[in-house]
């Protein structure tokens, strides 16, 4: 389940979505907009997508889960657009019989998240704007 | 031939395009179009990564481009 959007997610609606009878539980990652990024005060963050690929990448990472950790139901909200320090960035939420291999999942999703899905974070302060710069692929 | 290109993230402001169409030779591989970019616009080519999605993959440097795959140059990605 692969949304990608503007508004906040529903975080009991999509805990809902992936439950299923067969859970022992459902493992959840908030990813919020924090006020500092290399010792630099954020005020504002603006979030850019390549939509298309992005969807692509993160139904690729859901599969992944599910055949790597076999997890029962992955679902992923990242939002784009204006936000202030504090807001949710990214939830995701992960069911499985057991923890353990829902939390390796998590981490999993977040960690290639990070290094695959085409999404660009612009930070704000009292200097101007500039562009996070993301962690190497190769 | 003609290669629709497009850009995201801070090659957008670099290039203050989202997208152009780029004339280059009949086989065109990733790695060459990539240069050809870097050339065009010297603030790309300072950037310590440059990334290409071909069909919203990240393909081979070999691989060869026609003018019907959708073509996109960005830095590393900082989702998340």
């Amino acid at each position: 389940m692969i949304f990608i959007q503007r508004e906040e997610a529903d975080r009991k609606a999509i805990t809902e979505m992936v439950q299923t009878t067969a859970s022992g539980c459902v493992v959840q990652f908030v990813g919020v907009v924090r006020d500092n990024s290399e010792g630099k005060e954020v005020s504002n963050m603006t979030v850019e997508v390549y939509e298309e690929m992005a969807r692509k990448q993160l139904e690729d990472i859901s599969a992944e889960c599910k055949e790597k950790y076999g997890v029962q139901e992955v679902a992923i909200v990242h939002r784009y657009g204006e936000f202030k320090v504090g807001d949710e960035l990214v939830f995701i939420a992960i069911s499985a019989g057991h923890r353990n291999e829902a939390f390796k999942a998590c981490q999993y999703f977040i960690d290639e998240l990070k290094q695959r899905v085409p999404i660009w974070k612009k930070e704000v302060n009292l200097d101007g704007s500039y562009w996070v710069e993301g962690e190497k692929r190769e | 031939m003609k290669i629709n290109v497009r850009y995201f993230g801070q090659f957008r402001d670099i290039t203050g395009l989202t997208e152009e169409e780029i004339e280059t030779k009949d086989g065109v591989t990733v790695i060459e179009l990539r240069d050809q970019v870097r050339e065009k616009y010297p603030r790309i080519a300072a950037k310590r990564e440059v990334l290409v999605a071909v069909n919203s993959t990240f393909t081979s440097l070999e691989t060869v481009i026609t003018p019907e795959d959708k073509v996109a140059f960005f830095p590393p990605v900082s989702g998340g």
